[in-house]
């Protein structure tokens, strides 16, 4: 009898849960579907944010969040993408591939719209970069490699060898090694791997690399920097200077990098929505990489490995280096 | 409407996992965690077998096979090694992350374009026709299944199942007994694992991750709701504990519910049961003076 009960509740609760639609037209309802917590996509948030709450300023309409975040479950975020495709909003923003693909899977009529995505052709996302296709479209966060590398070679001219700790189970790292592999030889060094599944074995793999390498480089791998700290801890032990690839990152202790402006992104991100909401076709919109990179260096980092950026660096116009305490 | 045939979908479709940890945690009473690895491994495997042949069939097929496969050496680091239950399962699960990346070569497959046995256009009608297909494939399941059990082998499985010294005693072979119990369970899950990844229209390496607890809290809320007595009815409690599971989910998100708080909203919720469970089984326990039997 119970069971009969909780099942009527159940189905009362679905059909109540299905009818609130009623949307005022000057409300313009965005979801947001972010595969796990993280600073840089927290960052591109913002951005989206600060974008959008412009235009709705300057056009005045009233813009309305649904942030869902997935915990790193890809069962859940196919669950959010399906719900919030029921309530029908403007734009679907996805955030890291699972939850980008997930969108695609929930509607092929509301406007998607990815951010942060390194590789969005190979995801399945888009068609090509140019012509997206469908009804998606977003933004890139391919990292500037080549500009990272150029900064490692000027600094150490005589480096031959970068250790690089990875795991090899995340979709954008693997897109990401092979760019750097590629990168790397341009600028005359050799990659050396030592991979991890998890934040615990970081320290032992970045041990495992002492004496095989000159430098060691953190790449754009979510494992990696959620652990960057024993890396950090393993590079200040063994004297070997660490690089990373994103702003974040010099902060928790990397050298210095050209990294990706996850809030630019975020901005750009913002753009395309815009775009979208004043009729644009997301199948028409490129996607957008945002590898303009910005120099930010770490200066307690440079002095403990006696370190000085080359002049080059500070004189040209990109941007002058944040200084970091 | 549309919530409810998604949700009952959805728990359609990870029902196949719940009748996988069903037949080996409460069947076969092997508590085998190595569903989270061949659940990956099948999807993984179907998907690359997929994309090459563009055969649906062959890659349900494979997806089954593998996972087999890999449940069949759980069963043997058991036997021959002597490798705890927990352990093996928990060995094989961790091996098959790297297995899987190999054979993906990468970490996340798309299968948007590919074949599927869903209909994968966006119209309504799609949305019930995949409801029942759901619906088939799960009946399918679920009556081999059942039908297994009642044959001479599915006994000897479910004697090994109910008491090992009773299966020693009746002079069963209980190694050739794992072995084949943990190869249809995780042929199962092998299975689920390309239905899901299918249904879901990619395959990420982290999609296996923690699936079997979530099997088990459902199977918990289902044998609560139905208090199988039967076969029939414990493999059913597992389907509709995982659709109850899933709609929740649905339902807490609908009400708008943060999705960090859902890992916390479900561990209350197969607490709630629990606990409801315990005071209605004391209660009966008080009724008729029978002194506290322990449940």
């Amino acid at each position: 009898m119970k069971a009969k009960y909780f099942i009527q509740a159940l189905l009362i609760v679905f059909v109540f849960s299905g009818c609130k639609t009623n949307k005022d037209k000057k409300e313009i309802l965005i979801t947001v579907n972010q595969y796990v917590h993280h600073p840089n996509l927290k960052k591109t948030m913002d951005g989206v944010k600060e974008v959008l709450s412009q235009w709705s300023k300057e056009n005045h309409k009233n813009i309305k969040y649904d942030i869902q975040v997935a915990n790193a479950d890809v069962s859940l975020a196919t669950q959010i993408a399906k719900q919030q495709a029921m309530k029908n909003p403007d734009i679907m923003l996805a955030l890291a591939t699972p939850s980008a693909q997930a969108c695609q899977k929930a509607t092929n009529t509301i406007p998607i719209v990815f951010g942060a995505i390194t590789d969005p052709v190979k995801a399945g996302l888009v068609k090509s970069l140019e012509h997206p296709g469908g009804n998606i479209t977003g933004t890139s966060d391919q990292w500037p490699y080549d500009k990272q590398f150029e900064l490692i070679r000027d600094i150490f001219p005589n480096a031959k060898k970068i250790g690089v700790v990875l795991n090899p189970g995340e979709a954008n790292t693997e897109a990401s090694m092979k760019k750097i592999k590629e990168v790397s030889k341009k600028y005359g060094f050799e990659i050396i791997e030592a991979p991890v599944s998890s934040t615990s074995e970081i320290f032992s793999a970045a041990n495992s690399l002492v004496g095989k390498c000159d430098i060691f480089f953190a790449p754009a791998d979510n494992t990696v920097l959620s652990g960057l700290e024993a890396f950090v801890k393993v590079s200040r032990t063994n004297n070997i200077p660490l690089f990373v690839g994103d702003e974040g990152s010099v902060e928790k202790g990397g050298i210095a990098t050209f990294g990706v402006d996850y809030y630019e992104l975020g901005k750009d991100t913002g753009k395309l929505i815009v775009r979208i909401l004043n009729g644009e076709k997301p199948a028409d919109i490129p996607v957008v990489v945002g590898n303009k990179g910005k120099l930010v260096v770490n200066e307690d980092a440079l002095k403990y490995f006696n370190i000085t950026i080359p002049d080059k660096y500070l004189n040209k116009s990109i941007k002058e280096p944040v200084l970091q305490e | 409407m549309d919530l409810l045939i998604f949700a009952l979908t959805i728990g359609i479709v990870y029902s196949l996992l719940a009748l996988s940890i069903v037949f080996s945690f409460r069947i076969l009473g092997f508590p085998d965690l190595t569903p989270d690895g061949t659940l990956l491994v099948g999807a993984s495997v179907g998907a690359i077998t997929l994309n090459h042949t563009n055969s649906v069939v062959l890659a349900l097929v494979s997806a089954s096979i593998v996972g087999a496969f890999f449940g069949i050496i759980t069963a043997l680091l058991h036997n021959k090694l002597k490798i705890s239950k927990l352990l093996s399962g928990i060995l094989v699960m961790t091996m098959l992350y790297s297995v899987s990346l190999r054979v993906m070569g990468t970490s996340n497959i798309s299968l948007i374009n590919s074949k599927s046995i869903w209909f994968t256009d966006f119209s309504k009608s799609s949305q019930i026709y995949n409801l029942i297909i759901a619906i088939i494939i799960i009946s399918i399941i679920f009556f081999l299944l059942y039908l297994l059990l009642k044959t001479n082998i599915g006994l000897r499985l479910r004697a090994l199942g109910d008491s090992e010294n009773t299966a020693k005693n009746l002079n069963l072979n209980i190694e050739k007994l794992n072995v084949i119990g943990l190869a249809i369970s995780n042929g199962l899950a092998g299975l689920a694992g390309i239905i899901i990844a299918l249904y879901q229209g990619f395959v990420d390496i982290s999609m296996g991750t923690g699936l079997v607890i979530i099997g088990l809290a459902s199977i918990i809320i289902g044998e609560i709701i139905l208090k199988p007595n039967n076969i029939f009815y414990l493999l059913l409690a597992g389907i509709i504990g995982m659709i109850i599971y899933q709609s929740v989910i649905s339902i807490a998100l609908r009400l708008g519910l943060p999705s960090t708080d859902l890992k916390i909203a479900t561990v209350m919720l197969t607490i709630l049961f629990i606990f409801i469970e315990r005071i209605r089984k004391s209660k009966l326990t008080m009724d008729r003076q029978i002194g506290n039997r322990n449940i």
